[in-house]
Formats: structure tokens, sequence, C-alpha cells
């Protein structure tokens, strides 16, 4: 039984094996893991949608005809490959159609070769979400590379008993130390040193900004800022059946506006969806957040600059684009008014432009290789 | 970098490429579910590292998990104080019934798996711990169990808020390595009782974690077997029964080492004891914390299981009337479990069996858990 979430490292690996029962079991991974991968590369395309479909299948034959060929030393060349296929295909499937049209505007952009090496590393780091994740908390956040994910857990976990939930630093030492040994005991000593810090400041607040889209969306039905575990459907709403529906479709499903009115044009007009949509937006509850965390923030040694830091907000807008894919126009309204209460200055500009030629993710890249780069020094100094 | 900076680009290309990656692979949810077991079993600290580490992660994304970890706290507190055969039937609201059935899973099986990997005579000895100990993560948790009940202290700073009281040692960090086996033995030098018997007495501890005793004993001694101990803050650990051999005996002691932290290299001469004839007195303790204040503490017998109730039998000297004696049990690396409150009235020259009931879990034979024996009074709040 495969599973998109297997690694494909580990498909490529059965792909190639001699062995013609392991190597359908990482084709199979392979076609979970692409299938998605092809469906956005043509969505926004030439190719018709009643087609492709039959280029997605083209596509995998083509793989699995060429298998014995094929040899990927890592996840990097797989995708760089499949998309190039995808777009052989894609043309032979316009072409069959229309023998005079022009390739040039169906090709992909090239990737040239001095970048290779570092969208390879940061490829096999996307095929670890919670690494890639990691990397950008590194990068943004400023987390200590050496900080493990539990410490850094642990940590959260104190400041959120101790600045959000206002509890005495006794209970919050007794809720860590009760699972641990006696050498990882957190004295109150510890837990004002953890929470006068920078990073785990900013960390904090992404936390408690950083809402998914299931979230939002139960929190936009319900109105509650705990979005409560029972279903949206069985506590009051003041929206229609109709409204709440187009509020799933566009908060949590993130269809654009107009692929909302084209699914509901028999129920709400475009204007009564902006309507809601207006009112969805004015009930988002980051400025909100962002204001309180001031106040818990703002006492003691502690500042406000970690609210008011690029990192953070930088952080904020990575995830809401490679997590929860959303256009640039709601990240901005995700983001804007609650960066700008914090002390931090979000445009529409500047996200169009931070967010292509892929600067987030050079970043990361960059952090990546520096990384390694360590690690070889380290192996090699051993 | 604003995040409109013009350097520090990739190609289009690789954008491209980069991004439709990031948006299509698929999503790892963030934390597992958590629910009331796990919840009660962090707070009794019975959980592994990946466990208690999960619930971490989901008390960081949740507020109302974090506000039900600290109500169910002082709840289970107060399971701890009722003594066990009324907790069973102790009248409880819907939450605490829930809470009180974790609570009560984690009692049944400590005391099952107490009862039925220590069953050997008490006092309770490394060899049968650390079999114990690789009996799973249930197995691991009961050895951490009695090994924090009856070999650590309080750590400083945490003792005040309650559930931390019992069960805690010394930090790493306050002991230099090189000092951390002297510091932790009893003061006294080189403790070897049947010193007539015993001409060489050396241990070792090897780097894997062993620890290695080997001895040699008299040929004219009449002795069959060597009792070798360890002591630590003012406790002593029966390590082992080590037969005597052709006047030699040599016996290896599998992990002692890292638990006790010991450096490798020749262990230190204060912390061990070896004696023919029986174990040291120190050990009758190490199976039963004693905390009877200024008085006199009772000669106790050796904790008993029988149709399900533990027995313990005692010599009491009382002065005072209306005080009481607890009888706790280490049910958790971080709790004691009140099982029974006994009234010992007047001077008490006859031995008297205090019987408490014990979980259905519990099969007869020796008991080698930790106890503890409390004397409150006289008046109890």
């Amino acid at each position: 039984m495969t599973s998109p979430l297997d690694p494909i490292k580990e498909a490529l690996r059965q792909f190639s094996s001699s062995d013609d029962q392991t190597r359908e079991k990482g084709f199979s991974t392979l076609v979970a893991r692409s299938r998605p991968f092809l469906i956005a590369q043509f969505s926004g395309s030439r190719l018709p949608e009643a087609d492709r479909e039959d280029v997605i299948q083209d596509v995998f034959h083509r793989v699995w005809r060429a298998r014995h060929r094929l040899d990927f030393p890592n996840a990097g060349s797989w995708w760089r490959w499949i998309r190039t296929i995808a777009s052989n295909c894609m043309v032979d499937m316009l072409r069959s159609r229309d023998p005079s049209i022009s390739i040039e505007d169906l090709e992909n952009s090239e990737i040239p070769d001095d970048e290779l090496e570092l969208i390879d590393d940061l490829i096999d780091a996307m095929d670890d979400r919670r690494r890639l994740y990691r990397l950008a908390d590194e990068v943004f956040l400023e987390i200590p590379e050496t900080m493990s994910e539990r410490d850094r857990n642990r940590r959260l976990f104190a400041a959120k008993m101790l600045l959000i939930d206002k509890l005495p630093w006794q209970t919050v030492c007794r809720m860590l130390n009760a699972g641990c040994s006696e050498d990882a005991q957190v004295s109150r000593k510890q837990l004002d040193e953890w929470v006068s810090s920078p990073s785990l400041l900013r960390c904090l607040a992404f936390s408690e900004l950083n809402w998914d889209n299931h979230r939002l969306c139960e929190y936009l039905l319900s109105g509650s800022v705990n979005a409560p575990s029972a279903r949206p459907w069985t506590r009051t709403t003041p929206w229609s059946a109709d409204e709440a529906f187009a509020i799933q479709l566009r908060f949590q499903h993130v269809m654009l506006l107009d692929q909302v009115v084209a699914r509901l044009s028999d129920r709400l007009t475009k204007s009564q969806l902006i309507s809601v949509f207006d009112s969805c937006a004015e009930r988002f509850p980051f400025i909100e957040i962002v204001r309180r965390l001031n106040a818990d923030f703002d006492f003691g040694r502690r500042t406000r600059e970690p609210l008011s830091s690029q990192g953070l907000w930088h952080r904020l807008v990575f995830q809401y684009y490679s997590h929860n894919g959303l256009p640039h126009r709601d990240i901005f309204d995700r983001t804007s008014a609650a960066a700008k209460e914090a002390g931090y200055m979000i445009t529409m500009g500047m996200l169009n432009v931070g967010l292509s030629n892929g600067r987030l993710f050079k970043r990361l890249a960059d952090h990546l290789a520096k990384k390694e780069n360590k690690d070889a020094i380290k192996q090699s100094a051993r | 970098m604003p995040l409109n900076s013009q350097r520090d680009e990739f190609s289009n290309g690789a954008t491209e490429l980069l991004q439709s990656i990031a948006l299509t692979a698929p999503r790892i949810p963030d934390v597992f579910e958590v629910d009331l077991g796990q919840l009660v079993a962090y707070i009794a600290g019975t959980l592994d590292r990946a466990g208690a580490g999960n619930v971490e992660a989901a008390a960081v994304q949740d507020a109302n998990l974090r506000r039900r970890l600290v109500q169910l706290a002082p709840t289970i507190d107060a399971f701890k104080r009722i003594p066990y055969a009324e907790l069973l039937s102790a009248s409880v609201s819907d939450l605490e019934m829930r809470a009180r059935h974790e609570w009560l899973k984690i009692i049944d099986g400590h005391v099952k798996l107490v009862t039925t990997h220590l069953r050997e005579t008490p006092p309770t000895r490394w060899l049968a711990l650390s079999a114990m100990a690789k009996q799973g993560p249930e197995g691991l948790t009961a050895f951490k169990t009695i090994w924090r009940a009856l070999f650590t202290q309080p750590v400083r700073g945490v003792a005040a808020d309650g559930l931390l009281r019992l069960g805690f040692g010394y930090r790493r960090s306050e002991l230099a390595p090189d000092q951390a086996s002297l510091d932790i033995g009893i003061g006294s030098p080189w403790s070897i009782d049947s010193a007539d018997f015993v001409t060489q007495f050396f241990g070792q501890v090897h780097p894997n974690g062993d620890v290695e005793i080997s001895a040699a004993v008299r040929p004219e001694t009449k002795a069959d077997s060597l009792f070798v101990s360890f002591s630590m803050s003012g406790r002593t650990l029966a390590l082992t029964e080590g037969k005597i051999v052709d006047g030699r005996v040599r016996v290896v002691l599998e992990g002692l080492a890292d638990i006790l932290r010991l450096p490798v290299g020749p262990l230190s001469q204060e912390a061990l004891s070896a004696r023919t004839g029986g174990w040291p007195e120190q050990c009758e303790i190490g199976q039963i914390v004693v905390e009877s204040g200024p008085r006199r503490p009772p000669y106790l017998g050796l904790p008993t299981v029988r149709d399900g109730w533990l027995e313990l039998t005692g010599y009491f000297e009382e002065s005072e009337i209306g005080g009481k004696w607890e009888l706790s049990v280490a049910v958790s690396p971080n709790s004691w479990q009140v099982l029974h409150r006994f009234d010992i009235k007047g001077v008490i020259e006859r031995p008297q069996v205090l019987q408490a009931a014990l979980p259905k879990t519990a099969l007869d034979g020796p008991f080698g858990g930790a106890l503890l024996l409390k004397r409150l009074g006289p008046t109890i709040v």
C-alpha cells in the first residue's frame, strides 16, 4: 500500500530496483506524489482541462516505458525530469490538434546549472515538510539550529502557559517537569531566560498568528477565537447555509472569488458573495491577536521587537504561501493590517515582488547549503 | 532584508519548479491527536520521550488542551491522596470519572508489572529491576518509578509545587563527572563487613555501562555467596548475591553505570559493600521509605501480597494518641498513591499486620515495589 506521504527518495530507490515488484511499488508512490504536481503544472496552461488527465496518463506511461533507462540520484532530478516530460507531452497533445502551434511559449523556463545543486538540496528538504518549516524557522524566526524540535516545543509550551494563559510560574514548572527526567527539570530562572529570548517570542507570535485554512474557516463560521472542536454546523452561526458554504469554499478550500461565483451562481450573486467575504475579512482575528501579544510581551525586560521583526512576517508569508497555498492577495489580506498594528509594513507590491523569483526559497536554500557545508566540515574534521 | 529586495533570487525556472513542488507536496498533520489517557499519563510522568513530546506539541497548538492539562493536575493530586479502595468508589464528576479511569489504569499497570517481575524475596535487587526495565516501555517506566522513589532526593526549586515532591535525584550538572561516584557514597571507607573473609574486592565500570564486581574469599570461608550492595544518597541498593566459586566471586551488573552515571574506570570504594550471611541493614529500608519524623520508626517485616491485599507487619512504639500511619505505593515516576491510613493507638508490643487493598492485577507473593510509610498526625488535614 503506497501513500503520498511515503518519502520520494525511497520511491526513487525502489523504482530503480531490478525486482519488478519493488519497482512497481516505487512507481505507484511516484504516481501518487507527482499527480498533484502535474495538475498544478497544467492549470493555467493552454492545455484544455478536458485533455489534462489524458496528458497526465501519457506522462506516466512514458515514465514506465523508460523505466529501465532511468536513474534519479535525488528528488530534484526526478522533479526536473517529470516537468520536462510533462511539457513535452503537452506540446505533443496540442500539436496533434494544431500542428502549426508555436512551442516557444509552451516550454518551461530553463534552470541554470549553477542553481541545480541548491535547488536539489531544497527539494530534498521539501520532501519532509517538517524539515522545510524547520529551515524556515531557523532563517526567519532565528531559532537556533542546535535546538531540537522537542526542546523548542517545550519552551513554546512554557511561554504559552506563562504569557498567553497567564499561569503562575509554579504551575508552568510543574507541568513542564511532570514528564521529564531529573536532569531536565526546569527552574524559574530557566523559564525567565526562555521567555526573554526574542527568537522564542517570535516563534510564539508566529504560532499564535499562523492559522491554517481550516481553523480560520471554523472561526469565521463560529466567531470563536479558539475554534471549538464541535463541527461548525452544530453551532449558532450568523451565516445562512449558502453563505457558510461559500465561506468554506473561499477560506478553507482557497477558491478564488470567480470560482466561488461560478460554483454558487444559482444560489448567491457575485455582489452578495463579495459582501460576505468582505465581512469575513473584517472579522479576521489577526489584528486582535497582535494587540493581545503586544500587551503580553510588553512588560519586564521583554519588548515589542519580536512582533515588529521582519522575520516574523516573512515566516508568516512563507507559511501562507507554501503551506496554505494562498494567492498573494489573500496573504496580503491576512497579514498587512496585523503587521501594521505590530509596526511592520507589508504592501501588495512588496508581496508580489517578494514572492516572485523565489526569494524566500532562495534564503532557505542558502541557509541549507551553509548548514550542509558546516556538516561536511565537521565530518571531515572527524 | 525587505521582502522585495532585488538580490538573492532564483531563476524563473527554479522558482516555478520549487513553487509547484511546495504547493503540491502532501501536508503532514502538525500534531497528533491527544486523548485524556495521554494527558493523565503526561502528568503522571509515564509517557516516553516521544509521547511527552507529542503532548507538548499539541498543547502548543491548542489552548483548550493546555487548559485541560492544567485542570487535570490537581484532580490527579486529589486522587493520589484518596486511599485506593475509597478511590475506586469515590463520587466524582464526569470528567473526573474519566480521569480516574485513566489514573487507575496507571496504578493497575504498575502493580501488575511489579508483582509479576519483582517476585523475589525483598530487598529488590538490581538484576530484577534491570530485567523489568527491559520489558518494553511500561517496564522501563516501572523501573524509573521504583528507582526515583527509593534512590533519589528532591531537587531544589521544584519541590514546593507538590507534584514533584518525591522521587528526584541529584542533577548531573551539580556533580563533576569525576566526582559523581564519590559524592553519592555513604561516606564510610571501603565497606566490607566481612573483611576477615574477603581478601580482594574490586568494582570496574565498563564503557558499555556495565559494572563488573569481583572478589576473592579466603578458602576457609564457609559461606556460599557474597551479598553485594551499593550505597547512594543514604540509601542502599541490593545489587546481587554472587555465588562463591573456588574462592572467587564475579558478577556483571548490566547498565548499572548508565543509571548511576558512573564514570568509566575503577568504582569508588566508598559506594560498594559486600558481606556474607545476608544483606546490609540499610537494604531493608530500600524497599520501604519510612517518614516517622521525630518519632521512633517502626520495625517492619517484608511486604507481601495475599489475595489482593498488601500485608505489612510492623512493631510500632506509639506514645501519642490520634496519629495515623499512611501507606503509599510509588505508581509513576513522580507519584505516590495512598493505599490506606491506619490508626495505631497506644504502645503496641505485639506486631500489627497492616492490610491495604491493592488492584486486582496484583499477583500474590513478595511485593517488590517502592512503599512509603509516613506518620501523620495527630490531626489529618
